[in-house]
Parts: structure tokens; C-alpha cells; sequence
């Protein structure tokens, strides 16, 4: 998966050639990015599902 | 040659607005930097330049006119800037509606069916967000907050929805953040360095030198660049925390539709909060509207069936033009300023000096003056009224035309202009 992960690139205006390749973030930055996004939405689950439980109790 | 919608949803005045509110106080300390957001031609040139050499005419009117459509006036008073930091509970209770997620589930359905129509088939509803690389600055807490809370309320609601419609309910709902249920390498991701597509201007205002306009320009051409696998098994829901530009989730739409799966309209806090999810009717535009339709002389009005009362008339206008205006519940209409105005002037009467004052008035409470709207509007506006109701639906269509309306797909205005062609939707080739 990770060979095709930079060649499925596009923008709203079709495909990319002409971004310059400083732009684009290294695989480490993005690794950063994404634990980061994943870490919130699992707190925020977490959170939000333990209210939910404390609204709705099974019993 | 690959379909490529431009993803042309609704953009009204206010969600553009944001960035330019910045722009406003540029302006404020230096007038000539308006030469910039009327985009000159030199952001026009570098615009051109960047996108793929490719920047046709459609698209550099598409700018022309995201810029045009702007009300400044109004994101000055909203509360925008507060939401970021909005008690997130409170929030997403006024924003997930069980009728917003309806809305958003049945657009599912309607996409999961169409592809099944295509042979497609479809056993996944994917929320997925235009998160940017950007590891140096704010961590975006709201935004997936955002998706867990809508992928719960989807979650909940989207079974029973299904069945309804005759299809399996087993249609999972998978959010890309959620390492519980996917690989943490199955995921969309905006892989530009600070690949915000607002247009936001930093730094010293009173330098214009070219340096200067270019960076201001590639704020506008800064495009998002997606990485990540689509599924073609899967409908798309694009989510983000707010909607400004239209262009992180338009190319994140394009994205996903470009590698093969649909895609609905897009979820938003912003746009969706209480009070601000529609464009709001100006009381001054309102005022002016009623005020050129009750000076109408009668034989201007007998087309209109004889109907009493400027509110009645003008209905019967929009109707003709696939808009209305709910006059009861303002907060909710559909009717942009821009559009009011344009009416507006359609029906205004150049000799009359009250017609020219509240004209005025109208343009200035929406940050705007006339000098914007040269050539923009037909030659008739301010020098007499149309000639008859089929006058007024072509100037209506010409200023439809090319704009990006983003509407979401399953309302009955985007349907209405779609068929009036008011909708463009560009075929752009895709290599």
C-alpha cells in the first residue's frame, strides 16, 4: 500500500505534476499527523461513548 | 478521459467570507490592496502558472467569481472565530440534527444506489476529513471530535434509513480515524505542508512589491495534495470542522470521486451551526426589494397574475427562477444577497433617485459597491427594469452561470439549478 501511497495524489484541478516536492510533507511528518488525528478521534470516542453509557445505562 | 465533478456545492457568501474578512482589515490600512482580492492579474497569472498549466477560462472565472461573492460585511458579525473553541457538546447538538443526519444518510443511499445502478457495488459509508500535514502548528482538536460525534449519530440513524430504502442495513459506517476498525495506513490524508487553501495574507501589508502578491497568491493556489488509498466499495462523506473556501473539501470530493467512489455533500460545524447554516436576507436588501416591487406601475406587475402585495409578487419571481424566500423565518432562507441584490437591481428603475439611494445602501451593508459588479450584472440594471418575467430569468440564468453554487445535492435548489443548468460542473481530464 505504501508504494502507491504519494502516486494517488491529486488536487481539485486534476493531477499534481507541477507541486513542487518541498511541499509535500515526509513520511515522517505525515506519520505525525495521522497519530495525532487518530489520538483525538480515540480520546473523543472514548469520551463520548462513555457519556452516552452514563445516559442510556443497560439497566 | 475521467469525469471529474469540480464539486460544485454550495459556496454562499458567508463561507467564503472568513478569509476575507482578513483581507478586510488589509484593505482598512491600505486601500490599493484591493487591487489584490478583485484579483488582479498577477495573483491571476500565478494561479494560471500553478494549476497544472491548465488554469482554463472556467476556472479562473470560478475564482474570479468565489471572490466575487463574497459578504464582508456579515462574517464581521458572526461568531466564526469563537466556534473553534466552543464547548464541542453543546455544539454538535445544535449542529447533528437527527434531520442533518438524515439529510446526509439519505444522500448516502442515493449514492449507494446510483452505483448499484452502475454495477457498483457499495458496502461501506466512509467519513473521511481533509486533515492537513502539519506538524508544527495548532493539533485540530475539533475536527475529530466532529467526526466521531457524526459517525456515532450515522451509526445510529443510518440502519433503520436503509431498510427503509430497501437496502441491506448491514452497510457498515467506518470513520478513517478510527484505528479500531481500520489500518492506520487506510486513510486520506492531505500531504501538503500547510496545505490550507484559504487565502489568508501575513506579513507587512504595505509591502506590494511582486514577491509580496505572490505569496498572497499562493495562499490561493496553496491546493490541497491527497494521498491515500480510495475505496470504490465505499461512499464517501467528506467532513471537516469548517467550511471557508470551499476548495479543501471540493478537491478532497474530487479526490475520492477521481480514483472511483462517490462521494455526497459535505458535513460541516460551520455551516451548519444555528443561524448561519443558510444565507440570511439583509433587512436593508429586504427593504429595498419591497420597496422597488410596491413602485412597480402596475402594468409591469400584471404578469404576475394580478397578485396583491410586494411580498406575493416577489415570490412569484423566485418561483419562476427555481428560488424563494421564506419570509416568515428569514434566518432560513435561500435567497444569497447577492442573488437579492440582483434582483434588485433588475427591477430597479434608473430614474428613480429612491431606487439609486437604496441601491446604495443595500450595496454598502454588504460590504460591496457598484464598481465590483461592472460587467458582472446585465446592462439593464439601474437604467430600467426588464422588460418582461422571461427578461429577468435569462439575467438570472447569466449570473448563475459559471458560479460555484454549493448547494448539498439532495436539496431541491440544487436540483432546480441543475435543470436550469445554474449548476456547472466541470469535466476536467485527469491524468
Amino acid at each position: 500500500m505504501k508504494d502507491d501511497f504519494k502516486a494517488k495524489k491529486d488536487t481539485a484541478h486534476g493531477a499534481v505534476d507541477t507541486v513542487p516536492p518541498q511541499m509535500l510533507a515526509s513520511e515522517e511528518e505525515i506519520q505525525v499527523s495521522r497519530d495525532k488525528y487518530s489520538d483525538s478521534f480515540a480520546r473523543e470516542k472514548k469520551r463520548l461513548k462513555a457519556r452516552k453509557s452514563k445516559a442510556y445505562p443497560e439497566n | 478521459m475521467t469525469k471529474q465533478h469540480f464539486n460544485v456545492r454550495h459556496v454562499g457568501d458567508f463561507e467564503i467570507g472568513h478569509s476575507l474578512y482578513d483581507l478586510k482589515d488589509l484593505h482598512a490600512e491600505n486601500p490599493d490592496i484591493r487591487v489584490a482580492y478583485n484579483l488582479g492579474r498577477k495573483p491571476l497569472d500565478y494561479i494560471s502558472d500553478y494549476v497544472n498549466g491548465n488554469a482554463d477560462d472556467q476556472v479562473i472565472k470560478a475564482f474570479e467569481n468565489l471572490l466575487l461573492r463574497h459578504d464582508i460585511s456579515e462574517v464581521n458579525e458572526t461568531t466564526i472565530p469563537e466556534i473553534s473553541q466552543a464547548a464541542r457538546d453543546g455544539l454538535f447538538n445544535i449542529v447533528l440534527t437527527d434531520n442533518f443526519v438524515d439529510e446526509i444518510a439519505h444522500d448516502a443511499i442515493l449514492k449507494i444506489k446510483q452505483s448499484q445502478n452502475k454495477g457498483q457495488n457499495i458496502d461501506q459509508v466512509r467519513v473521511v476529513a481533509p486533515f492537513p500535514v502539519d506538524p508544527d502548528e495548532t493539533a485540530n482538536e475539533l475536527t475529530p471530535a466532529f467526526a466521531v460525534a457524526f459517525t456515532l449519530a450515522l451509526e445510529e440513524r443510518l440502519p433503520r434509513l436503509l431498510e427503509q430504502s430497501g437496502l441491506p442495513p448491514n452497510i457498515s459506517v467506518v470513520a478513517e480515524l478510527d484505528r479500531d476498525v481500520i489500518h492506520e495506513d487506510d486513510m486520506i490524508l492531505n500531504i501538503a505542508k500547510n496545505g490550507r487553501s484559504n487565502i489568508n495574507v501575513y506579513g507587512d501589508v504595505s509591502d506590494q512589491t511582486e514577491a509580496h502578491m505572490l505569496e498572497y497568491a499562493s495562499g490561493l493556489a496553496r491546493q490541497p495534495v491527497y494521498s491515500g488509498p480510495v475505496h470504490t466499495n465505499a461512499v464517501y462523506i467528506p467532513l471537516d470542522d469548517n467550511l471557508f473556501g470551499q476548495t479543501t473539501l471540493a478537491s478532497l470530493s474530487s479526490y475520492v470521486q477521481s480514483h472511483g467512489a462517490p462521494v455526497t455533500a459535505s458535513v460541516t460545524v460551520a455551516r451548519w451551526a444555528e443561524g448561519i447554516q443558510d444565507l440570511t436576507l439583509k433587512e436593508e436588501t429586504l427593504e429595498f426589494l419591497n420597496q422597488v416591487i410596491e413602485d412597480l406601475p402596475e402594468e409591469q406587475t400584471r404578469h404576475l397574475g394580478g397578485t396583491e402585495g410586494a411580498q406575493e409578487k416577489l415570490q412569484l419571481v423566485l418561483a419562476k427562477v427555481g428560488l424563494s424566500v421564506d419570509f416568515d423565518n428569514l434566518q432560513k432562507n435561500s435567497l444569497s444577497n447577492m442573488e437579492a441584490l440582483f434582483l434588485a437591481s433588475a427591477f430597479a428603475d434608473g430614474e428613480n433617485p429612491n431606487h439609486q439611494e437604496m441601491y446604495d445602501i443595500v450595496l454598502e451593508a454588504i460590504g460591496s459597491d457598484r464598481k465590483i459588479f461592472e460587467g458582472t450584472i446585465p446592462d439593464y440594471a439601474m437604467h430600467g427594469p426588464p422588460a418582461d418575467i422571461n427578461d429577468l430569468d435569462d439575467a438570472f440564468k447569466a449570473t448563475f452561470e459559471g458560479r460555484h453554487i454549493i448547494i448539498p445535492e439532495s436539496s431541491p435548489r440544487f436540483t432546480d439549478l441543475e435543470e436550469r443548468n445554474g449548476v456547472t460542473s466541470y469535466e476536467l481530464e485527469a491524468t
